[in-house]
């Protein structure tokens, strides 16, 4: 067939061949049965979210519910083991900052009352998955519920106040590498999904700052939404 | 503590998912045997349906009719949540039921197999543009949807599908009581059955929801005033309700009901415009055998009916190729023309079957006019390609009521315009009244010649084809606006294909024609046993490569 193709483009470039194709199906090349695809063995996938952290015991919640906002976004592995059942591999980032509440007494991470603050904690995540998928059909993501476990290496982790001085100047300070904060975090992760969106809800089982530090720890429950990016 | 009560949730929700799942479901039950009893076909079935088993030698009173033995109905009926349907042919029932109530089914001694039938989508195939105004074009494409298929011969030969009986299975037929498309055929009450497949209290109601199957129907006996927008307009009619709303997705098993519902009330043939693909499909399970619809339209074929279902809409889109029960050895199926250029309209599912059939069988005009509750409408989609040829084949077999369904299946396709050329886009081209009405046996003139010359071989038209197809396609039939209504679909364009020693298609082309030497390619390119087939203004050649 490559060769039916090779004598076209000669005899066209010769001026033997000038009749318009209008159109022109290869059956051969398209009967390979494809291996990639949303529904097939393998499929790779971007993807990106955010979500909120949800503090569940309001007094212990030292964050301002609504502004604390974690963005993340990565590449996706599936593989397709029935048509019910896959397994998967993520590799992304996660940024998560935490606005802290400025409330006496104030604990997290000390006791100094700032105008603003916030804790963000950027992490190389990677995480592994069981897809369970409901409903038969073809080649299509469907309607899935992800069940899996997440381990990450907290690369940044930073610390920024704005405070107005005497002269009503701002001034931010910004404190990075910070001791207090663990340098890895694992937990569990779940989402809902129907095509490219999902509902996601990440556990951190895993606390934020050393224990020696003795600093109450923040939310660990992430609920969110993603979005599938592909075709 | 916490974080256990989190771990112990995720692992609950891990083991009841798929019990989650299970639930609530949709299952088939066979049966292992069934028995004749009272079963009298002469009662059971209408005359229209004896007569056309008399008429193409099927057995009147055959096993697979016979009722699904009563006592297993009962039983199993109150052993489950519900009854979807029972089916002769399949000696099974489509039942909801739950996993336990599944397994306590698998234990019954006359059960034969319980299969998994979760329901899904069914696609509407096709699309409207929402333009309800008759322009100068559209009355062009009124004209020709017909014109193409000899809509004049037919008249002239008194011909318009009278006699013959046709089931039509749609999303709804909004209005179609009302719609002045179809007085002719209530006033001579040509309207014989309806029912309403979606509603499981068997209504007969179904001129509500989608006004897709009003649009169909008018594609095959749809008239308003003397203007004609299917040929078979004096055929009756059943009409079958199996979507249930203008949702893309519904059941399959309504499908299979409304063609069994079809059989026992005489239909000679069956029009369906909905076909599955990817919602639940991959391409390779388009092998005539795979899909629950497939195998329906397969039996609905073995009782006599011709089956006539649309290609599909995905031709310019990833999934590319027919849907079910387009792939169906025994459906007739049907691509879709562009009548702006009188070849393959470019949202023509594409064939061959997985298993290398070819498909469509033919086609016809993917674009047309219709009549749908407000007016007459513009709108596209082989759902409407696939009607005018029902009405096509039933004004064929009117004019020969000795051919057998698959007879006529075979003398549709021969009369296609490209035929014996064929190809995976147009099939054998658009079906031709003149074959079925004056049986010309004077041979056609050679329009093109093939010259070999070492290891080129050439393709050079005729002068005066290649002069009539210039003038045609300047200033003959197509108009100002760009409508061709004098094509046939092959008259102006070169066609041609590699074929394999299997005889499955390589490659195919269409090529417009400009100049006398259309084509050269090297012999040396080709592998062994290969065919060089070409078609041009109804004359074809075959060369071994």
């Amino acid at each position: 067939m490559k060769g039916i193709f090779t004598s076209l483009l000669v005899l066209l470039s010769l001026g033997a061949f000038s009749q318009e194709i209008l159109l022109k199906q290869n059956v051969q090349a398209d009967s390979i049965r494809p291996t990639r695809g949303p529904n097939l063995r393998n499929f790779t996938q971007g993807y990106i979210g955010f979500g909120f952290p949800i503090h569940t015991n309001e007094v212990l919640n030292y964050t301002r519910t609504g502004t604390s906002i974690d963005f993340d976004f990565g590449l996706r592995y599936k593989r397709r083991i029935t048509n019910y059942l896959a397994a998967g591999l993520d590799l992304g980032i996660i940024t998560a900052a935490f606005k802290l509440k400025q409330k006496s007494p104030k604990t997290v991470p000390d006791t100094v009352i700032n105008d603003k603050e916030k804790i963000q904690i950027s992490s190389l995540v990677s995480s592994g998955y069981v897809r369970i998928n409901v409903g038969r059909r073809g080649n299509y993501i469907g309607n899935y519920l992800d069940l899996g476990a997440y381990a990450g290496w907290n690369f940044q982790k930073k610390h920024k106040t704005t405070n107005e001085n005497d002269e009503g100047e701002k001034v931010k300070v910004l404190t990075s590498k910070l001791n207090y904060v663990e340098s890895f975090s694992y937990g569990l992760l779940a989402r809902l999904g129907v095509s490219r969106y999902a509902l996601t809800a990440q556990y951190r089982l895993s606390d934020i700052f050393k224990n020696s530090y003795a600093i109450p720890e923040l939310p660990r429950l992430i609920v969110g939404v993603e979005v599938g990016l592909f075709k | 503590m916490q974080k256990i009560k989190l771990i112990l949730l995720f692992a609950s929700l891990l083991f009841l998912l798929p019990l989650l799942c299970e639930a609530q479901q949709h299952w088939m039950v066979y049966f292992k045997d069934k028995q004749r009893k009272d079963f009298n076909p002469y009662t059971y079935f209408d005359a229209k349906a004896i007569e056309r088993r008399i008429r193409t030698g099927i057995p009147v009173d055959d096993p697979s009719d016979w009722p699904v033995n009563e006592t297993y109905v009962n039983e199993v009926s109150l052993m489950v949540n519900e009854v979807i349907i029972t089916s002769r042919w399949l000696n099974a029932m489509a039942v909801d039921a739950d996993d336990s109530q599944i397994n306590t089914l698998r234990q019954l001694p006359y059960v034969l197999n319980v299969e998994w039938i979760e329901p899904s989508g069914m696609q509407i195939t096709s699309f409207d543009d929402y333009d309800t105004a008759i322009n100068p074009n559209e009355s062009e494409v009124l004209e020709g949807q017909l014109k193409t298929l000899g809509v004049d011969a037919w008249r002239k030969a008194g011909i318009d599908g009278k006699g013959l009986r046709i089931a039509i299975l749609d999303v709804g037929f909004d209005q179609a009581d009302k719609v002045p498309a179809f007085d002719h055929i209530r006033n001579e009450n040509r309207l014989i059955a309806t029912h309403d497949f979606t509603n499981r209290k068997n209504g007969d109601y179904v001129y509500y929801g989608n006004g897709h199957g009003t649009e169909v129907w008018s594609c095959i006996a749809g008239k308003i005033g003397d203007f004609q927008i299917g040929l078979a307009t004096g055929a009756e009619f059943l009409l079958a309700k199996t979507e249930k709303s203008s949702e893309k997705y519904s059941e399959e098993l309504n499908w299979l009901a409304a063609v069994e519902w079809a059989d026992k009330n005489g239909a000679d043939i069956i029009n369906s415009s909905l076909g599955y693909t990817a919602n639940r499909y991959f391409n390779w399970q388009m092998d005539g055998k795979t899909s629950f619809v497939t195998r329906a339209a397969n039996i609905a074929a073995r009782k006599g009916m011709l089956v006539v279902n649309a290609a599909g809409n995905d031709g310019d889109d990833k999934w590319h190729y027919i849907g079910a029960p387009a792939d169906a050895d025994s459906a007739l199926s049907i691509g879709g023309i562009d009548p702006a250029t009188g070849y393959h309209i470019t949202f023509s599912s594409y064939g061959p079957t997985s298993d290398k059939r070819m498909k469509p069988n033919v086609s016809a005009y993917g674009h047309v006019i219709a009549a749908a509750p407000p007016g007459l409408k513009s709108t596209q989609g082989t759902s409407f390609a696939a009607p005018l040829v029902a009405g096509f084949a039933a004004c064929a077999w009117q004019s020969n009521r000795k051919l057998t369904n698959m007879q006529l299946f075979g003398e549709i396709e021969k009369s296609g315009s490209l035929y014996p050329y064929f190809d995976y886009a147009h099939g054998f081209g658009i079906p031709q009244a003149d074959h079925f009405l004056n049986k010309d046996t004077t041979s056609v003139q050679p329009t093109f010649r093939i010259v070999e010359s070492g290891d080129s071989i050439s393709i050079v038209v005729n002068k005066y084809s290649v002069e009539k197809a210039i003038t045609s396609q300047n200033s003959g039939p197509k108009t100002e606006n760009g409508y061709n209504n004098e094509t046939t679909g092959s008259q102006e364009y070169l066609y041609y294909n590699i074929m394999n020693k299997a005889g499955v298609l390589d490659s195919y082309y269409v090529l417009d024609v400009t100049q006398p030497k259309v084509l050269t390619l090297l012999k040396s390119n080709f592998r062994k046993g290969e065919t060089l087939n070409v078609h041009y203004a109804g004359y074809n050649i075959s060369v071994k490569l």
